[in-house]
């Protein structure tokens, strides 16, 4: 029988297999996708969204407003985002310790897990000679509106933007691995130190005891059933919550499973210019929002882009409209509106035992959304744009919440000792126990939770 | 001509490229939905999506088959009006515009041919050509990434 059981292999479950097989624990890594390698990434946009993610490509909400991207494959998302690493900072703390009464969300109390990290982690901004026309564009604005921006720290090695690398390729999983992914990072070296993984293997049961944790999936057409002392949840918010609503003994006494769904809403705007802004090319993300008055606005600013089918997704108009728009994707700039919501969404199960993610918009985020949308429109135009498209359809990145942590089991499925209450055997330290949305990309502090979670297992 | 596959009926198949002619019926630079024979490439983005899924898509590809072109442009446009509409109306268009745009977009900028094509790629028109570099890993030429049609294996 193992120690531990991880189940998800992304930033979470690849850092507590790394932190508790370096412990000196047996561990097994469950992963639902499949492993690939630098060699063997699907070669085009198409392939790799529908191989590399949950639902062939996209899940959908309950009223399909928005379209959530799940990363299903050996590393999970962090084979397919963009690997920012960001501290959360006092404002995402004051957040957390007010809803949860937890003391050790503060700065102070998180930063030597920070810190560790920042020894494990390769990581490093984009230099300015390579910022691509659109953070160009992007900084601009920025610049005229007296916003404030900084550089996107990267976890990356060396992407070889000198010799003409275009970084969205990687959202398909990086040819270099020079994204540092758990994929190529902790796993790895995880499994040197006797970490045993199991990937296409989707967990679809779970059945506690007092001194063990049965799970069970399907594994390329075969039933198989995994037995660990110790069981780490670290398959997001959907994953976490579907697989312990599906194990009605246990989820029957989890009254706050299922809610406190949050996410970033996050919404496109594209600028039309005269020259070419090739915001495909080079470094896709390079600089940021940091700006006080739009954090307490509770919004997240970005300069991203997108590959040929998502923006074609995007924009409006069929027929020859839209054949007009895409001819103009060289000439497009991009800001990404995203917003911090209100942790009121929830994440049920049909008859079919399919996920139902409802993320209704309150009121107040979609003030937000119309404010954040008000501000990229005169930031395009401030730098030039002739046109504005706003796009209608959303995404819900970052997906949080659903096992959201706290002191209270009424309220709350995860202890502060990262325990699921009521079931010591049971563990989760990823986005899932998130209780709010921070509006901070959530990868370096999940990075970070799960360190201190590990350390935590060790100690028991 | 098209041909069923394997997800698809013959019906389907011809609904599809009708579908996707009525999205995208080319113009001076790119191609028609049906001459760029992207549709035989579907089976790539069928095999992965939920069986539910898929078999109400065949279900819409196949009364397609049958609904005249003026028809298939009506409902698209009559979907990409409805966005924003309320309650179970317009979560119901929303889906439809997710499926349909979602799959039909997806096969067409792919970069995927049929096998008689030989116009031009839609990714040359709008000018993606992306890569990366990694002859200093592989000591190889320049991996070309994202602008490669799929090359189905048996592996695949």
């Amino acid at each position: 029988m193992y120690d531990f059981a991880i189940v998800g292999s992304g930033v979470s479950g690849g850092r507590i297999a790394e932190e508790l097989t370096s412990g000196g624990a047996r561990c097994v890594l469950i992963e639902a996708g499949k492993k690939f390698d630098r060699h063997s990434f699907p070669p085009n946009e198409m392939a790799s969204s529908t191989k590399m993610f949950w639902g062939g490509g996209i899940e959908i909400s309950k009223d399909a407003r928005f379209g959530f991207l799940r990363g299903k494959c050996l590393g999970g998302t962090s084979v397919v985002n963009q690997a920012d690493l960001d501290r959360f900072d006092e404002f995402a703390w004051n957040a957390w310790r007010s809803r949860t009464g937890i003391d050790y969300f503060s700065t102070a109390e998180m930063a030597p897990y920070y810190d560790y990290l920042d020894g494990c982690v390769a990581s490093g901004p984009i230099p300015p000679e390579h910022y691509n026309r659109n953070a160009k564009l992007f900084t601009a604005a920025f610049e005229k509106r007296g916003y404030h921006w900084q550089p996107i720290l990267r976890s990356q090695t060396d992407c070889r933007l000198d010799m003409g690398s275009d970084c969205i390729v990687c959202l398909g999983g990086c040819p270099r691995d020079a994204k540092q992914s758990t994929l190529v990072g902790c796993i790895p070296r995880a499994v040197a130190k006797g970490l045993t993984v199991e990937t296409e293997l989707e967990i679809d049961a779970l059945r506690y005891a007092s001194d063990h944790v049965t799970l069970a999936g399907q594994q390329r057409g075969s039933r198989q059933e995994v037995k660990a002392r110790k069981v780490v949840l670290a398959a997001g918010t959907f994953g976490n919550t579907a697989l312990l609503r599906k194990s009605t003994e246990i989820g029957q006494r989890l009254p706050a499973l299922g809610k406190s769904f949050c996410c970033h809403p996050q919404f496109m705007t594209y600028g039309l210019f005269d020259e070419p802004v090739d915001a495909h090319k080079g470094a896709l993300q390079s600089v940021q929002a940091h700006d006080e008055k739009l954090r307490k606005a509770g919004l997240k600013l970005e300069n991203v882009f997108a590959g040929p089918i998502a923006t074609a997704m995007l924009l409006p108009g069929i027929g020859r409209a839209h054949h007009a728009l895409m001819k103009k994707m060289r000439y497009f700039g991009c800001v990404e509106v995203a917003i911090m919501d209100d942790p009121e969404g929830k994440i049920s199960l049909d008859k079919t035992g399919k996920i139902v993610p409802d993320k209704a918009l309150t009121a107040s985020d979609k003030a937000k959304i119309q404010k954040g949308l008000e501000i990229a429109v005169d930031l395009h135009s401030a730098v030039g744009a002739k046109q504005v498209i706003r796009c209608d359809q959303g995404f819900g990145l970052h997906l949080m919440g659903g096992c959201p942590i706290g002191t209270d089991a009424k309220t709350s499925v995860v202890s502060p000792d990262f325990q699921v209450h009521g079931f010591p055997n049971l563990y989760a330290a990823d986005s899932s126990i998130f209780p709010t949305a921070p509006g901070i990309n959530p990868s370096y502090t999940i990075m970070a939770l799960s360190v201190r979670a590990s350390r935590s297992m060790l100690n028991q | 001509m098209a041909l069923p596959t394997r997800h698809l009926s013959r019906s389907a198949r011809i609904g599809l490229d009708k579908l996707g002619d009525a999205l995208l019926p080319g113009d001076e630079d790119l191609p028609a939905f049906s001459e760029l024979g992207c549709g035989d490439h579907i089976d790539t983005v069928l095999d992965e999506m939920p069986a539910s899924d898929r078999d109400s898509l065949k279900v819409l590809l196949t009364v397609c088959r049958y609904l005249p072109n003026f028809a298939l442009v009506g409902l698209l446009a009559g979907i990409e009006r409805g966005t924003n509409l309320p309650g179970p109306l317009g979560t119901g268009v929303r889906f439809l515009r997710m499926g349909i745009k979602g799959l039909l977009l997806t096969l067409y900028y792919s970069g995927n041919k049929g096998a008689s094509y030989t116009g031009r790629n839609p990714l040359d028109v709008i000018g993606y050509h992306v890569s990366v570099y990694t002859a200093d890993i592989d000591g190889a030429e320049t991996a070309v990434r994202q602008t490669e049609p799929i090359r189905e294996t048996a592996a695949n």
